[in-house]
């Protein structure tokens, strides 16, 4: 049973956690999303967790915090990708043509489009483990006290999602950079 | 080159190449110097490491301000969770943060179910023996004292009825279980 001072002092604490990290959650969100409405569900979401699960935080709260909004946006990213591909399907059928030939667009959104959806589409523990330490520059210590792993695992997922990232992106590299799975370079 | 040698480098240039600094230990550097193979990974990790970069690049000032919820819709879908459930205990949560029924739990779950399935059929199949094969589990009987046995009778026939004419699955299992530990 919860009782109004235990109410009043999560209250409290997820109003200090707010003040303290909603800009840089907002931010994080955002970096992946590019949508202002997509972001701030995820930051909404991300403080609402927090509140109901509280009581795992030991630390301060900001590296865990991180770890949730990570996760959330890129659930996100990965749900946006289905949905993408469900209607490029459709798109191919009333074209007739391969919407998702490299060579058909080269834009910059599309690109970036590619580069996210490949990070989404990796197992789970692989995409927040890139982007806790690429894009959030966590610490390992701290990447994994996170995501209540080892070190020694965060650092396997980290190269094997990174060995995974650069064969989905093969096509978005530069050509100079590109291995084969046979190990020939083109 | 040796093989093991790029093997063993090429195990930490993610790590390095993903730290605050680049600078990597004087093995790597020395190594780094003599293989282009090696050096051609760096290349291609670093390519990815920067696409990944440009493409979550951080968003303006602008965008970023227009994505902090306002704290009083986050108060209102808290006091409204907590209206309709009271929050988790730390005892009723699981490790992995946000992910309550995720993969993992419902491995674990399907795993659990499944473990108590072939175990009750199993143990069924033990019980349902001993409880109506006349020969293996009435000589087990006929080897104690007369009062033992009609006690073992009235507990065999307890499980009898338990089972109702059923021989496998964890509800039979459990009935024949809590039928034996009567008094």
């Amino acid at each position: 049973m919860t009782t109004t001072g235990d109410r009043a002092s999560r209250e409290a604490a997820l109003v200090a956690a707010y003040e303290a990290h909603a800009k840089g959650i907002a931010a994080l969100a955002s970096r992946l999303l590019r949508d202002a409405d997509a972001a701030r569900d995820v930051c909404q979401e991300t403080f609402v967790v927090f509140h109901r699960r509280m009581d795992e935080v030991r630390d301060e709260p900001g590296p865990w915090l991180r770890a949730v909004a990570w996760r959330l946006s890129l659930d996100r990213l990965r749900r946006r990708r289905t949905e993408a591909r469900a209607l490029d399907a459709v798109a191919r059928e009333d074209r007739g043509v391969d919407a998702l030939d490299p060579a058909a667009s080269a834009a910059d959104a599309e690109r970036r489009a590619r580069i996210l959806a490949a990070l989404a589409d990796l197992p789970d523990r692989q995409r927040e483990v890139i982007a806790l330490r690429v894009l959030g520059g966590e610490s390992f210590p701290r990447l994994a006290r996170s995501l209540e792993i080892s070190e020694g695992s965060a650092k396997t997922h980290l190269r094997r999602g990174l060995e995974r990232l650069r064969r989905t992106l093969a096509a978005w590299l530069p050509t100079h950079a590109v291995t084969t799975d046979e190990g020939t370079t083109r | 080159m040796s093989t093991a040698d790029c093997a063993a480098i090429r195990e930490h240039l993610p790590e390095l190449l993903t730290g605050r600094t680049e600078r990597a230990r004087d093995d790597v550097e020395a190594h780094l110097c003599v293989c282009a193979d090696c050096r051609r990974e760096v290349d291609e990790i670093r390519a990815t490491l920067d696409a990944l970069r440009e493409a979550a690049a951080p968003s303006t000032e602008a965008e970023v301000a227009a994505a902090v919820p306002p704290l009083e819709g986050i108060l209102a879908a808290v006091r409204a969770a907590d209206a309709a459930a009271p929050p988790e205990t730390p005892r009723a949560a699981i490790a992995s943060p946000a992910r309550p029924t995720g993969a993992v739990g419902r491995v674990a779950l399907a795993a659990a179910l499944l473990i108590a399935a072939v175990g009750g059929a199993l143990l069924d199949r033990s019980l349902l023996r001993d409880a109506t094969d006349p020969v293996e589990g009435g000589a087990a009987v006929d080897a104690g004292s007369a009062s033992a046995g009609a006690n073992e009778d009235s507990r065999q026939a307890r499980a009898q009825r338990a089972l109702g004419g059923r021989s496998g699955g964890l509800g039979s299992s459990l009935a024949v279980l809590e039928a034996l530990s009567r008094p």
